[in-house]
């Protein structure tokens, strides 16, 4: 395997002072284009796991590696959400007041990307889940399964090779 | 195309428009706070300018006062001054002035119809009279002590034409029970037509001044202005002598008491503008806290969320202070016209209005400062547990 785009070297995440242990020691690496699915029992540190890899939260212990960048700053963080990462909420989490397209452009706003650019790519985005025709739909006539797939199209980051999560 | 620095615009303007009631009902704050700056500066600036406007409406070059008088009321200058200025080389005339405010029921104030009369004692020949010669609206210029020229404010409340016959004060003076009207002006100053011009001997009866005029009015060639106020000084130093424009300035005791009030009205104005976005601006975020750490797990960093919220409160607070602006001019206006008697005038300078859209400004970015600074510091990982 190349390069693993993803790296978890003994990963520990503890609350509560340690008294409760979500991930005790995860090694765990991913490779540049595999499909992982995390599977477990509720309460088994799911989504503790892709906070970390999502760099939505610091480890208690260990190192965090997503695509070269050691996830270890608020800095740090912040990069790798803003260039690395894709995220696919349970919910969705689609914002109510914004159509189809300008929810899907949300991520591109802090990389700086002009106005028009940003609605190319969104559009471009949505064309490839099938949703070209809907980009000015709005939130009252979206079923869920379209919900699903803008959520996948905002979750849509550089030209290739990102990682994508879902909890 | 320049690349995008700030927060997306549409999300910050859609975000408002998500509780439309609450947006204007905040909106609706801000403006009644920005709508009251602009008129009470706009009115006060309006009888500023009208004090100034009525004192170079004389003609005079110099307007002469006691040094020592707080207020003109208190102002003597006696008549041994005034044959002095009249001696004055330069000086091509004097007028003698004084004033009342008559609050007598037999001018019809018990009746409701004018709540006082402003009494303008004046000379008649003097050169103060030929501004009444100019806005005579009906008949002729008083001759003797018993005429009178009346405001046409006052004409009209109390149906007065020429010939009419006055009471004008409690008792007579000078033997005179009643003023015959001789003629009615009309100003553009407001506040003048709620006045009465009265012969200058019979008020100072009235205010028991036989001696002396608080206001004397002096013309002189141009040229001859300065020499005349320096001798003035040198001469009469319990006297003082100003040209009409200045004439508001000296007494700016009296009207620094109306720029802290207005200061005063200001900051309470502004505190209920940010109190209002606060509210809303708080009650968004909160409402919003899911959408926030989705933002934040999309790659919007604190600094962003921060500028997006503090955007959202000035851009609120900037659409109460546009609603604000007007109906500050349209609230002024209806005020005016509503209430004649008060004699408001009001004058709308771009300063006021400048003054209105930095409290708005300043009271969104206050507000917002607290629940930006909030909604940038929510834990990610909190602000989404539900997922």
């Amino acid at each position: 395997m190349s390069e693993p785009v993803v790296r978890l070297v003994a990963v520990t995440r503890t609350f509560e002072r340690g008294r409760v242990v979500a991930l005790g020691g995860v090694d765990l690496d991913i490779g540049r284009g595999e499909f992982v699915a995390v599977t477990g029992p509720s309460g088994c540190g799911k989504t503790t796991l892709l906070n970390m890899i999502g760099a939505m939260d610091l480890p208690t212990s260990g190192e965090v590696w997503v695509d070269g960048v050691r996830v270890d700053s608020a800095a740090s963080m912040e990069t790798v959400r803003a260039s690395k990462i894709g995220f696919v909420f349970q919910m969705h989490n689609l914002i109510p007041v914004l159509n189809a397209v300008e929810n899907v452009e949300i991520p591109l706003v802090p990389r700086r990307v002009p106005r028009r650019e940003r609605r190319g790519k969104a559009r471009a985005w949505l064309e490839r889940v099938g949703l070209a025709h809907r980009a000015e739909s709005d939130e009252r006539d979206r079923p869920g399964g379209e919900r699903q797939r803008m959520a996948a199209a905002r979750a849509r980051r550089g030209p290739a090779g990102d990682a994508h999560g879902g909890a | 195309m320049a690349p995008s620095t700030g927060p997306d615009v549409t999300y910050i303007w859609r975000n408002l428009s998500r509780r439309k009631v609450r947006t204007g009902l905040s909106v609706l704050g801000v403006a009644a706070s920005v709508a009251g700056i602009v008129a009470l500066v706009s009115v006060a600036q309006g009888l500023r300018k009208s004090l100034n406007s009525y004192m170079e409406a004389s003609g005079a070059s110099l307007t002469v006062f006691a040094e020592d008088a707080g207020d003109l009321a208190f102002s003597r200058v006696r008549f041994a001054d005034i044959e002095a200025l009249e001696a004055m080389p330069g000086v091509e005339a004097v007028a003698r002035a004084n004033f009342a405010l008559n609050m007598t029921p037999r001018m019809g104030a018990g009746r409701r119809k004018v709540p006082f009369v402003l009494c303008f004692g004046r000379l008649p020949g003097e050169r103060t009279m030929e501004r009444y010669a100019a806005l005579l609206r009906s008949g002729r210029l008083p001759d003797t002590r018993a005429e009178v020229l009346v405001g046409s404010f006052v004409a009209d409340r109390l149906e007065l034409d020429v010939d009419d016959r006055v009471p004008l004060f409690a008792k007579p003076y000078l033997g005179i029970e009643e003023y015959r009207v001789a003629g009615t002006y009309d100003s553009e100053i407001p506040w003048e037509n709620g006045g009465i011009v009265v012969h200058a001997e019979v008020l100072a009866q009235y205010l028991n001044q036989p001696d002396s005029y608080p206001l004397v009015f002096l013309y002189t060639a141009p040229e001859d202005r300065d020499p005349v106020r320096d001798r003035i000084a040198e001469e009469l130093p319990h006297l003082i002598a100003m040209a009409a424009g200045e004439f508001v300035d000296r007494f700016e005791a009296q009207t620094e008491i109306l720029d802290d009030f207005l200061v005063l009205f200001t900051l309470i104005a502004l505190v209920v503008g940010v109190l209002g976005v606060l509210n809303t601006m708080m009650m968004s975020v909160s409402e919003r806290t899911r959408e926030i750490g989705m933002l934040r797990a999309l790659g919007w960093g604190r600094g962003l969320v921060l500028r997006a919220i503090l955007t959202e409160g000035i851009l609120l607070s900037c659409l109460g202070g546009a609603v604000g602006l007007g109906l500050g001019v349209a609230g002024t206006e209806v005020l005016l016209r509503a209430w004649p008697e008060a004699f408001l005038v009001a004058e709308y300078r771009p300063s006021t209005f400048g003054m209105g859209a930095l409290v708005a400004v300043g009271a969104g970015f206050l507000a917002a400062l607290y629940p930006a600074w909030r909604a940038a510091n929510l834990r990610r990982v909190e602000a989404l547990r539900y997922e």
